[in-house]
């Protein structure tokens, strides 16, 4: 039997995140409701608050879920889950998550830069969530057809979480699980 | 690398006084009533009209689009395009006679990285092979169309044939689906008019030559048209009607003629089909404010159908649109903002980053130009 189709909601930076999470909602077999492109992180975390009271008034609609995109910049990846869990609990009506809820907190470290140099070229790896690679020569490369990088990249994410996998894909596989 | 128009230069031509747009692989156009957006996508047809469809440069430049202000009569426009070759720059020099109400080309010139593939001036055509070196003798021709759409392909002068290619291939699109009519009486209409008032026609054509994407079509038009099923011509004596298939909810179908259609729903289908056919094929799409007609839940979905296909084949998109779904979806990094402050000419101004407002509600409080 074929699970019931899961609509989700995406919230995200720019057009970087745009070209990867529709490509990357493709894969997983989710349906867009709806993608909003904040501009920056301040974005994502003014609008989460509110997203979180919509997706909740609209609770009847079991199979609706959001995913919450941002980068981890110099906050780290813990520290960036961290404020968005408490950015949900002190701006959502009815406060923080709960594990039933379908809400994924996706944070490419050090950003998703990180993710398509790490996806689209093999050789780069073993990438450093620790450092900025948008000054480097392969997303420089990258960055001139993003949507063929996009593609790239999201050819290369296995569907079955992966050795090679950085921790904070990892961690976004953990996150997505709770709305597929 | 997909090739894409890297610049574009616009001098004397009505709100365009030395003018340069550097569109990226998705621009939208914003700006308040006659900042100059649409007529960006005049030029692009009226170079088109000129170097592919062989129209006479007086009826694609005609004199009422000389700048009212500029005090000139000389029009230029540059097209520089980037590929995998390199960087080729189509230059055209169009000289008015406002009183006799003509015009002539005074120069016009096609050069890669600097280096000459094509030169008219002084009435005279030079034609250089792929390596830059003369292909034939200067040769005569008339300062009143471009030789450009004439040009035979040949195996040593490919360069100049891809450019014209690619200028072909830019597909500029205002759609009126008032002008849309149902009835078609050839199948063999090829190139769909820049209103799409011949849709059908050219939509039969497309059943015959490319019926894949019809197919292509169909799903994601029942997605957004409730009961949609397919379009299909029907024969009427010697001509024949598009006719859209719809299904009720119990399964009973009905066929409705196209023009009877509402003008969202035509809007729609004319979009999609475009998507699943053109984007295929073109190098540039130009949409004229896509959105009109269209309720603001369908906007996001072709938007993200269009971002999908624009990833996956390559093509340039220039979109247009006052549309605040548009505006906050392609968002601050893509959009340039067109002004001309005090009413004079066109000018591209930096937008206004950050602040709790989105574009869209930066622009309806005049808050998106930088200062």
């Amino acid at each position: 039997m074929s699970r019931p189709e899961v609509r989700v909601i995406v919230i995200y930076e720019d057009r970087a995140h745009d070209s990867f999470l529709r490509k990357l909602v493709k894969k997983l077999r989710l349906e867009p409701v709806r993608f909003e492109k904040c501009g920056d992180s301040t974005g994502v975390l003014r609008r989460l608050g509110r997203e979180v009271d919509a997706l909740r008034s609209e609770k009847h609609q079991r199979n609706l879920g959001l995913v919450a995109c941002i980068d981890a910049d110099e906050k780290g990846l813990r520290g960036r889950t961290m404020e968005l869990t408490q950015r949900i609990e002190s701006d959502a009506r009815d406060g923080g998550r709960t594990e039933a809820e379908r809400i994924a907190l996706v944070v490419p470290a050090l950003e998703i830069e990180s993710w398509y140099v790490h996806l689209c070229f093999p050789s780069a790896r073993p990438v450093d969530e620790g450092r900025d690679y948008k000054p480097s020569a392969e997303w420089r490369q990258l960055a001139k057809d993003l949507g063929a990088a996009s593609r790239r990249a999201i050819d290369g994410w296995q569907p079955a979480p992966d050795p090679s996998d950085l921790p904070s894909m990892a961690a976004a596989r953990v996150e997505l699980a709770r709305v597929a | 690398m997909p090739p894409k128009i890297a610049r574009l230069y616009i001098h004397n031509y009505r709100c365009f006084v030395n003018f340069e747009l550097r569109p990226g692989a998705r621009s939208l156009l914003i700006g308040y009533n006659g900042s100059g957006k649409s007529s960006i996508l005049d030029v692009l047809s009226a170079i088109q009209d000129l170097a592919v469809w062989n129209k006479e440069v007086t009826e694609a430049f005609p004199g009422d689009t000389v700048a009212k202000f500029s005090g000139s009569t000389e029009q230029r426009f540059e097209i520089d395009v980037e590929s995998d070759s390199g960087t080729f720059r189509y230059a055209l020099l169009v000289t008015h006679d406002l009183e006799r109400r003509e015009a002539v080309i005074s120069s016009e010139e096609i050069t890669l990285d600097g280096k000459p593939l094509y030169r008219f001036a002084d009435k005279e055509v030079q034609l250089y092979r792929d390596d830059h070196t003369p292909e034939r003798s200067p040769f005569s021709f008339s300062p009143r169309r471009s030789f450009l759409a004439s040009l035979e392909p040949k195996s040593t002068t490919t360069k100049v044939s891809w450019l014209r290619s690619f200028l072909q291939n830019i597909w500029v699109l205002r759609l009126d689906p008032s002008r849309m009519v149902a009835l078609s009486r050839s199948d063999n209409d090829v190139f769909l008019a820049r209103d799409a008032s011949n849709f059908a026609s050219w939509c039969r054509s497309l059943l015959q030559e490319e019926p894949d994407s019809l197919e292509r079509a169909r799903e994601p038009l029942g997605e957004v048209i409730a009961g949609f099923l397919h379009l299909r011509a029907q024969t009427a004596g010697r001509a024949k009607v598009l006719v859209a298939k719809f299904a009720y909810p119990g399964g009973t179908t009905y066929d409705l003629d196209f023009d009877l259609l509402s003008d969202g729903q035509k809007t729609l289908i004319v979009l999609y089909v475009l998507l699943h056919s053109v984007l295929r094929r073109a190098t540039v799409l130009c949409l004229d404010e896509p959105d009109n007609f269209v309720s603001i839940r369908e906007i996001q979905p072709f938007l993200v159908a269009l971002s999908d296909i624009a990833d996956e084949t390559g093509t340039q998109v220039l979109l247009i649109s006052h549309s605040a779904e548009v505006i906050d979806y392609i968002g601050t990094s893509e959009a340039i903002v067109l002004e001309r402050p005090d009413g004079g000419h066109t000018r591209v101004s930096a937008i206004a980053n950050g602040g709790p407002l989105r574009l869209s509600e930066r622009m309806a409080r005049g808050w998106h130009v930088a200062s």
